[in-house]
């Protein structure tokens, strides 16, 4: 009797959510008759909170001097522009929900998602939905699995592979064998080091099976160790900031040449420098955090050192916020209204502009976007010298 | 309903089901993680299977869970026989083993995952989830009130003498191990259709530590906490302000060491189940007195009570109708200036809560005008303090008698 009793407890509130659930589910939501909107929202799709969100911090900060300047220059098609940022937090279902409020809320297009985990989660359902993606920072391979809905203006790894290790062999002929030391923290690490490498054996150079260096070590000397047992006299270095830090100075304790280190895009940083005093002078690297060939980034680089203790942004800081120009450009063009009863047609207005477009002007430098790539991205070569990067060398490629 | 909702109602069933999954074990004290791992095969099955050879979303379900039973039969037998705490070791370092064979293998995506699977109806997708939700919760609920659940206790207390009882544990826990795969791998077929498609970063560290989260607040001596907390932690993250979200991985934390220091057994534990079982009994002698009887507590203002009862039926009654009218009016009403259905909830609220409240009051020896410093802003907190955290004066006091001698089912 008493297990009936519970029993009957237990299929009633089952019974009762599984019918307001079904019920909900079957009811479609009436289309809303509002008109077009009083100001451009734009979400934006970010992890604001987790364990990398300090990138994000500085993604976020420049994404709103550019809101500031649009707004300031008349807004867009003469409506001011607000940005809506949803915090994922590095969670996949969360980041699948983020993406299905911004849906529900009828957006045109959405800046992001930033990460590869985040667009895997996410990008489903913008793909399934039809809304297009603003990511500076989808990789290639993001783009293959999503295309025509997303951006990727972060560049190709084709295009990596041709600069990289030819600029770095030209200005330092010693380099003969290499081996490359990975934190293995982002598919596209993998995936960049695999390319370079490829390109460094079309070159003539020896290389090695990769050394990982796992995430959270105190000590990295039996990384370096490992490493340089291989026979290799040059080491490609892809690590997050610290750990680049700490594999440079085991490697530079043990006689390798600082020319002979490359260190990967995102292990140069602030935090790198400083970690590493005394060890970087001469060690090569793709990117700088202080260099802009556009002016306009060199004031808000200022403005963000000014602000915060005399840091500058990070690399890759102005991958997202300089499509909002590019989302200016297309509403302008397209003569989008923001009307919902346009939603559909124009969210493809949007996405066919976005993905192609010719000689567009990015916070940095100039690019084209062909078939929702950015191609033809200038690559630097750095060295190290005085604790500040100093520009050695720089090719555009053209890689079809 | 809208994609927000849709996704809100699925993952609130995807983890009251790995809920369900990891409680099984924890009853009989074996921390087995193994329905994580089966989450990430039965997802990995779905998205491969779906994709490569088209098969319905019926046979990829029940070649899901037979793949994971026979994969989880493996170390079943070994692992049946080991303590609580090598077993938590075991059952992660499967975990690992799993992520890095999935991460490498070709076939499987390796690092990029699998996307692509074909698209489901979302009221299609609730309507299986929740029937198989409902399945699985009835075979939990009759495992757990027959023989086996005795079994189940027994074990959980001691393992050695439950043996000596004729218990016979390592099969127990070999089964166990089974259905917990089973239901994982489930889990990870409705996952995977959730979103689309699979990748390895989705079942990692963190969310292993949800799934305990999940279970050590909702309670792991019963299956009715896991109801409760897995909606509930999963709305901290989707309802908080934008401003906010960044604190709820830090809510979750606290909420976790609190748990486990201020009430091990989670919010429903074995005397939350056994006071529900003497109201049930109460219900079956005589429904209407009963329904009158709560009425009646609800309008008294004479007398004490307790924190318990104050917390149980003042304050969580409170939090739930606040969140209950919030998703109303977010969710359903939509975009309107007054928010509606709180509003309503409130009024009707209004008195049960005075009621509680005074008689809170009262148990401090308090006049109920107290209540009022509630009206006033930074003072709130004091009240708030007082009524929620401290212990009512010792033995009789001018408002009546100890409410620690007064039985919460006559009350």
């Amino acid at each position: 009797m008493k297990n009936r009793m519970n029993s009957l407890v237990f299929y009633g509130i089952f019974f009762i959510l599984t019918f307001t659930l079904m019920t909900a589910a079957c009811t479609e939501k009436g289309t809303e008759t509002k008109g077009p909107p009083d100001e451009w929202v734009i979400p934006y799709l970010i992890f604001l909170s987790g364990p990398i969100a300090g990138d994000a911090a500085m993604h976020k900060w420049l994404t709103n001097q550019v809101v500031d300047e649009i707004n300031s220059a008349g807004g867009i098609a003469g409506k001011p522009v607000r940005v809506d940022y949803y915090d994922t937090g590095m969670d996949p279902p969360k980041a699948a929900a983020c993406m299905a409020q911004i849906i529900d809320s009828k957006a045109l297009c959405l800046l992001g998602p930033m990460n590869g985990d985040e667009c895997k989660a996410a990008m489903p359902l913008a793909f399934r939905e039809g809304i297009y993606a603003f990511s500076g920072t989808a990789t290639d391979d993001i783009l293959r699995q999503f295309k025509p809905w997303i951006l990727n203006t972060s560049g190709t790894v084709a295009e990596e592979k041709e600069y990289a290790m030819p600029l770095w062999v030209k200005h330092v002929p010693g380099v003969k064998s290499l081996a490359g030391i990975i934190e293995p923290t982002y598919t596209f690490i993998t995936t960049t080091w695999e390319a370079h490498k490829s390109k460094a054996e079309e070159m003539g150079i020896k290389t090695y099976d990769t050394i990982e260096a796992p995430s959270g070590m105190l000590d990295y000397s039996s990384i370096a160790v490992r490493a340089i047992n291989t026979g290799a006299n040059a080491f490609y270095v892809a690590c997050s900031e610290e750990n680049a830090a700490k594999v440079v100075k085991e490697l530079i304790d043990r006689n390798v040449k600082p020319e002979h280190i490359w260190l990967w895009a995102n292990s140069m940083g602030p935090v790198f420098l400083k970690q590493s005093e005394g060890y970087n002078e001469g060690i090569y690297t793709g990117t700088s955090p202080t260099y802009s060939e556009n002016p306009k980034y060199a004031v808000y680089l200022k403005r963000y050192m000014d602000t915060h203790n005399g840091e500058p942004l990070k690399f890759m800081s102005h991958y997202n916020a300089e499509l909002l120009y590019l989302i200016k450009e297309a509403f302008e063009a397209e003569g989008i209204t923001g009307d919902p009863a346009k939603l559909r047609e124009e969210r493809i207005k949007i996405r066919d502009y976005a993905n192609n477009k010719k000689g567009f002007k990015g916070l940095k430098y100039t690019y084209d976007i062909v078939d929702g790539q950015g191609v033809g991205i200038p690559k630097y070569l750095f060295q190290i010298r005085d604790g500040k990067t100093v520009l050695i060398d720089k090719i555009v490629p053209r890689v079809k | 309903m809208t994609l927000f909702q849709f996704y809100f109602f699925e993952f609130s069933a995807i983890y009251i089901m790995i809920g369900w999954a990891v409680y099984l074990m924890f009853r009989i004290n074996q921390p087995y993680f193994g329905s994580l791992y089966s989450m990430c095969i039965g997802a990995y099955f779905a998205a491969y299977t779906s994709i490569n050879w088209g098969w319905p979303v019926w046979l990829i379900l029940m070649g899901a869970a037979a793949l994971c039973v026979l994969l989880a039969l493996i170390p079943a037998f070994r692992l049946a026989k080991l303590g609580p705490f090598p077993m938590v070791i075991a059952s992660m370092a499967i975990l690992f083993i799993i992520q890095t064979v999935v991460k490498n293998t070709n076939a499987l995506g390796a690092r990029y995952g699998l996307f692509g699977m074909p698209f489901m109806p979302n009221h299609v997708t609730l309507l299986i989830t929740y029937g198989l939700l409902l399945l699985i919760g009835y075979m939990i609920f009759h495992l757990d009130y027959s023989h086996i659940g005795r079994a189940m206790d027994a074990i959980h207390f001691d393992r050695d003498v439950a043996t000596a009882l004729g218990i016979n544990a390592s099969r127990l826990s070999v089964q166990f191990q089974m259905l917990s795969s089973a239901i994982g791998g489930i889990a990870g077929v409705l996952y995977a259709y959730t979103m689309g498609g699979v990748f390895p970063a989705a079942f990692n560290m963190n969310f292993m530590m949800y799934a305990i989260t999940i279970v050590v607040l909702g309670g792991m001596y019963t299956m009715w906490g896991v109801i409760i907390s897995a909606p509930f932690l999963w709305s901290i993250s989707q309802f908080l302000p934008k401003n906010m979200s960044g604190l709820s991985v830090i809510i979750y934390g606290v909420l976790l060491i609190v748990m486990l220091l201020v009430r091990p057994g989670g919010i429903i534990d074995r005397r939350i189940l056994e006071l529900s079982k003497q109201l049930i009994e109460r219900w079956k002698r005589d429904r209407y007195i009963f329904l009158l009887d709560i009425l009646k507590y609800y309008v008294t203002f004479t007398g004490r009570i307790g924190r318990e009862l104050y917390w149980l039926t003042g304050v969580i009654p409170a939090i739930f109708l606040i969140i209950i009218g919030a998703i109303i009016d977010i969710q359903f009403l939509g975009d309107t200036e007054i928010p509606v259905a709180t509003i309503i909830i409130q009024i009707i609220w209004l008195i049960p809560s005075l009621s509680v409240l005074s008689r809170r009051c009262h148990d401090r020896n308090k006049s109920a005008l107290f209540i009022l410093l509630l009206f006033i802003p930074v003072i709130e907190l004091w009240p708030i303090i007082e009524l929620g955290f401290l212990k009512g004066t010792s033995g009789e006091n001018k408002y009546g008698l100890d409410a620690g001698n007064i039985n919460y089912v006559n009350q």
